[in-house]
C-alpha cells in the first residue's frame, strides 16, 4: 500500500464515498484533528462494526417509521385546531355581541324578581366577569 | 470499495494504527459510532416531539368540546337578553 507523503507529517490516505457519506450526515469536516478524535472513537469500537452497522440500520428504520407517524399525527393536530379556532372564534363572536346586549341591558329596567335576577347575572357574565377567549 | 477522496492523517498516528487500510477502517468504525450516537438523539427528539403532538390531539377534541358547550350557553343567554330588551321598560 503506498502511503503519500505531505507537508505536516501527515499522509494522505483515499477513502470511500460511505466514509463522506457517513461524515457529510455528520456534518463533519475532515480536518486533521477531526480525523485524530474520530479514529480514537473508533479505536474504542473496533470489533463492533457489524453491530454498529445494525443498530444504523435499526436507527434509520425507526427514524423513518417515526417521521411518518409524526406527519400523521401533525395533520390529525391540524384538523382538530381548525375544528378548535372555528368552535373557540363561534363562541368569541356571540360573547361579544352578548357583551353589547348586556351593557343595553344594564342602562335598562326589567319587572320581576326573577328577570332582574337575570338581568344582574348576565351582566355579572357579560360585563363585569368578562374576558376576552 | 473504491477511494473517492482523501483525508489528511498524522502520521504518527498512521503508524500505530497499522498503516492506511487500518486508519480507514478505525475512521470507519468512529464515523458509525457518531452516527448512531446522533441518530439516537434524533429519535429521541421525535420520540418526544410525536409525544407532544398525541398529547395536543387528545387534548383537543376535550377543548373543541368546552366552546361547544360555552356557544350554546352563549346562545342561550343571547335569547334571554334579547328576551329582556324586548321587554317594554
Amino acid at each position: 500500500m503506498q502511503l503519500r507523503r505531505s507537508a505536516g507529517k501527515c499522509v494522505r490516505v483515499g477513502v470511500s464515498r460511505e466514509i463522506f457519506d457517513l461524515a457529510g450526515e455528520l456534518n463533519i469536516s475532515f480536518d486533521v484533528e477531526t480525523v485524530r478524535m474520530i479514529i480514537g472513537l473508533g479505536k474504542k469500537s473496533v470489533g463492533q462494526e457489524a453491530e454498529l452497522e445494525r443498530a444504523l440500520k435499526r436507527l434509520e428504520e425507526e427514524k423513518n417509521r417515526l417521521a411518518s407517524d409524526f406527519r400523521e399525527i401533525a395533520s390529525q393536530r391540524s384538523q382538530l385546531e381548525a375544528a378548535w379556532v372555528g368552535a373557540r372564534n363561534r363562541f368569541a363572536g356571540v360573547s361579544r355581541d352578548n357583551r353589547v346586549l348586556a351593557m343595553h341591558l344594564s342602562a335598562r329596567a326589567v319587572s320581576g324578581v326573577r328577570k332582574e335576577r337575570l338581568r344582574r347575572e348576565l351582566i355579572q357574565k357579560y360585563i363585569l366577569n368578562y374576558r376576552d377567549t | 470499495m473504491g477511494a473517492v477522496g482523501e483525508v489528511r492523517v498524522p502520521g504518527g498516528l498512521l503508524v500505530e494504527v497499522g498503516g492506511e487500510e487500518g486508519a480507514v477502517r478505525l475512521l470507519r468504525v468512529g464515523l458509525l459510532s457518531l452516527r448512531v450516537a446522533s441518530l439516537e438523539r434524533e429519535v429521541a427528539g421525535v420520540v418526544r416531539g410525536v409525544e407532544v403532538q398525541r398529547r395536543r390531539v387528545a387534548e383537543l377534541p376535550l377543548e373543541v368540546e368546552r366552546f361547544r358547550r360555552l356557544l350554546a350557553q352563549a346562545l342561550e343567554d343571547r335569547e334571554t337578553l334579547e328576551g329582556l330588551l324586548g321587554e317594554k321598560g
